[in-house]
């Protein structure tokens, strides 16, 4: 585990160096140079391969540098991140962010991700904690709550396959590497979740989007995702 | 953890998340949650 508290990113993984698996979370200010609005992100890597990425940059255009362009690409936007959407609508520029943690105990490590009053759509509390237990997998608690009645939407990329898992959930797999993802089935409240795999459009190269919507407008959401690298899986 | 289930359920103000044979829980108010752990079921 490392964590980066000046620039909120924090790094977990079971050993180093040459970690068999790794999870980056991404908090931060939306306010630094070069930002990208993608506060509560999430990175997975499988062995040496991003098996749910940041898709990074393109060469930049010329109006990269407008920051009324900018920020409409791809890879830019909140969209085009693995993090959370509310009402259709990702983060604004120059928020800033705050990464708590790590908390340590008993079998786990965690963070909290917090993007309060982040978002395009008034959202009080956005705030994503990662929990990593006994070194081995990942579970995120999404906590989103808006002003007014708003749908949410996870989302996970992937340049590798994205397939339905028997078990519920998908297998993101790309060459020898990959990992589960699993929404926690319902049980909550929330009127539960869809989930969908598309071809994400607006990047440069091919690469598939998972998205996990709610089924209905709320204003407050508790939702779980477990990830289990595939070494984990064995 | 190959084939592991997850399900999630809300106690009051304790959101706990089964994962296999473990269960994780969070204790959730007005000011958002804090993740109290993880043990075995």
């Amino acid at each position: 585990m490392k964590a980066f508290a000046s620039i909120g990113w924090a790094m977990l993984t079971p050993s180093q160096p040459d970690p068999p698996f790794f999870l980056a979370f991404k908090n931060g200010s939306l306010a630094a140079a070069h930002t990208h609005l993608d506060l509560n992100h999430v990175s997975v890597a499988v062995g040496d391969t991003m098996v749910v990425p940041d898709l990074g940059s393109r060469p930049y255009p010329a109006d990269y540098f407008d920051a009324k362009k900018r920020y409409l690409y791809y890879e830019i936007s909140t969209a085009g991140h693995n993090t959370v959407l509310v009402g259709g609508k990702g983060q604004v520029p120059g928020k800033p962010g705050k990464l708590k943690g790590p908390f340590e105990g008993e079998r786990f490590t965690a963070f909290v991700g917090v993007a309060d009053e982040a978002y395009e759509v008034k959202t009080p509390h956005a705030r994503r904690h990662v929990v990593f237990v006994d070194r081995s997998y990942f579970v995120l608690l999404d906590e989103i709550e808006t002003a007014e009645p708003a749908p949410v939407e996870l989302r996970f990329h992937s340049y590798g396959a994205i397939a339905p898992r028997i078990q519920g959930g998908w297998t993101i797999s790309e060459g020898k590497a990959g990992c589960d993802l699993i929404p926690a089935s319902a049980g909550s409240n929330q009127g539960g979740w869809a989930g969908a795999v598309e071809a994400a459009s607006g990047w440069t190269k091919p690469v598939n989007v998972l998205r996990l919507r709610s089924l209905v407008d709320g204003r407050r959401f508790l939702t779980a995702t477990t990830i289990v690298p595939s070494t984990a899986a064995q | 953890m190959k084939g592991v289930a997850v399900a999630q359920r809300v106690d009051g103000n304790l959101v706990r998340v089964d994962v296999g044979r473990d269960q994780l829980t969070w204790q959730c108010g007005a000011d958002g949650c804090e993740f109290l752990g993880v043990r075995g079921r």
